[in-house]
């Protein structure tokens, strides 16, 4: 093994990598060549420190896309997942009002009482998770601090709507998780938009069974609401299996996923939560 | 800095910070995590972050979590394999300088390679790069010295490819 640097002395060494690095004036630039020239062991230590200087290789980060924020936390409608959910939201309405109605379950129990009443309710309340809100409503036991809105599992939730059904006549299900437009804040006051937008990996994940059975998913970063339309989708007839799942993320906090339905609000929010 | 700005910055910024994270980590999915944790460090601290010196940043971030993950591979590897012998870098297999380089670079201590990186691919002055690995200017010029001669003590054993 040839070693060049035993035979030239550091200062040496030094002045030659100062000329490879820039640093010497024209004057002592020429000076130290003329120096390299002189000695053999100084031209050999030249050119193979000079081989040492690299040359910047294109490359390219593959996921640039995903780090580039946008303007708003809003999403577009996306045409696949609008058919799925809004379809989804659609046969909930359908089978509710169909099976047992508010105004339906006070006539099929005459002189009840309120035992009977709360245990009828219960039923019922099971006969919707069984057929179709459990798998729309993924709903954490955690809320803001803010909002001040009672946490509910998913399983209140049913049985909100069960007692809001005896109660109103509406042809519809509202379930009142958050407000259309509520802004929600983390404890340390950051937004649910700045909190969406400084995520890069997707919010949510949804997993579903199309209507041939395929299994499908999908995600997207930053993701806040999807919008609905209920009317295209109502000629399917049935229900996806949909299931949202929140990501965890390190440094971020966890989106909740509520869904929304009414006559004229459809869609389903995500609400951004410690 | 708002959304355009940031924007502007992984337009400019990221390849030259994945290629750095490559060169430290070789795993491109690693190299991947490096740039995306920087960034968004960087958006998180965007108010704080003076956009002038936001590239400085992002490298910094880079370099320390490089650092970070090259230590835990280290680790890792020390637990998993005691008996592993390296090829002779004297072998058959080195057939072109810019693989014999490559070698090279992987053997140099972090900070060794770190600032020849920085030197030469990003074209940072040694005050920049003294910014970025929180060490002096004379630090940095040294251990690019010192790197450079490794190097090239590389190099010289492979006399027949020079």
């Amino acid at each position: 093994m040839r070693n060049t640097q035993n035979n030239i002395p550091e200062e040496i060494q030094w002045q030659i990598f100062e000329l490879l690095e820039g640093n010497l004036t024209l004057e002592e630039s020429e000076k130290t060549l003329k120096l390299i020239q002189s000695h053999s062991a100084y031209q050999t230590f030249y050119r193979e420190l000079s081989l040492t200087y690299l040359k910047p290789e294109p490359t390219e980060f593959p996921k640039k896309s995903i780090l580039l924020k946008s303007p708003t936390n809003h999403l577009k409608i996306w045409r696949n997942l609008s058919l799925l959910a809004s379809s989804a939201a659609a046969i909930a309405l359908f089978l509710l009002n169909k099976t047992e109605t508010p105004n339906t379950i006070n006539q099929s129990i005459p002189n009840s009482s309120s035992k009977t009443t709360t245990q009828n309710q219960t039923q019922f309340t099971e006969s919707l998770e069984n057929r179709t809100i459990p798998t729309l409503v993924k709903k954490s036991n955690q809320i803001s601090p803010k909002k001040q809105t009672p946490t509910l599992p998913s399983e209140a939730i049913n049985t909100q709507i069960a007692k809001e059904d005896v109660n109103q006549s509406k042809p519809f299900r509202v379930i009142p998780i958050v407000d259309e437009g509520t802004e929600f804040m983390s404890p340390n006051g950051e937004t649910n938009s700045n909190i969406a937008s400084n995520a890069i990996e997707p919010d949510v994940q949804i997993v579903y069974t199309d209507f041939n059975g395929n299994n499908s998913e999908i995600s997207e970063p930053s993701q806040t609401e999807f919008l609905l339309d209920i009317a295209e989708n109502l000629r399917f007839g049935r229900l996806p299996k949909m299931k949202f799942i929140p990501r965890k993320r390190q440094n971020h906090l966890i989106p909740q996923v509520d869904m929304l339905v009414g006559t004229d609000t459809r869609f389903i929010q995500t609400t951004l939560i410690q | 800095m708002d959304h355009k700005e940031f924007n502007r910055i992984v337009e400019a910024h990221s390849d030259a910070l994945y290629r750095l994270a490559l060169k430290n980590i070789k795993v491109t999915e690693d190299a991947q995590e490096i740039v995306q944790t920087a960034f968004e460090r960087l958006w998180i601290n965007r108010n704080t972050v003076d956009p002038e010196k936001c590239r400085a940043f992002l490298f910094r971030v880079a370099y320390n979590f490089t650092i970070d993950m090259i230590r835990k591979q280290r680790k890792e590897a020390d637990m998993e394999t005691t008996n592993f012998k390296e090829p002779s870098s004297e072998g058959a297999d080195f057939k072109d300088l810019k693989r014999v380089l490559e070698r090279a670079l992987s053997k140099l201590s972090d900070i060794q390679r770190n600032v020849i990186l920085l030197r030469d691919y990003e074209g940072y002055s040694y005050q920049e790069i003294g910014d970025i690995l929180s060490i002096t200017e004379a630090q940095v010029k040294i251990n690019i010295f010192r790197g450079r001669k490794q190097l090239q003590e590389h190099l010289g054993s492979m006399e027949d490819y020079l």
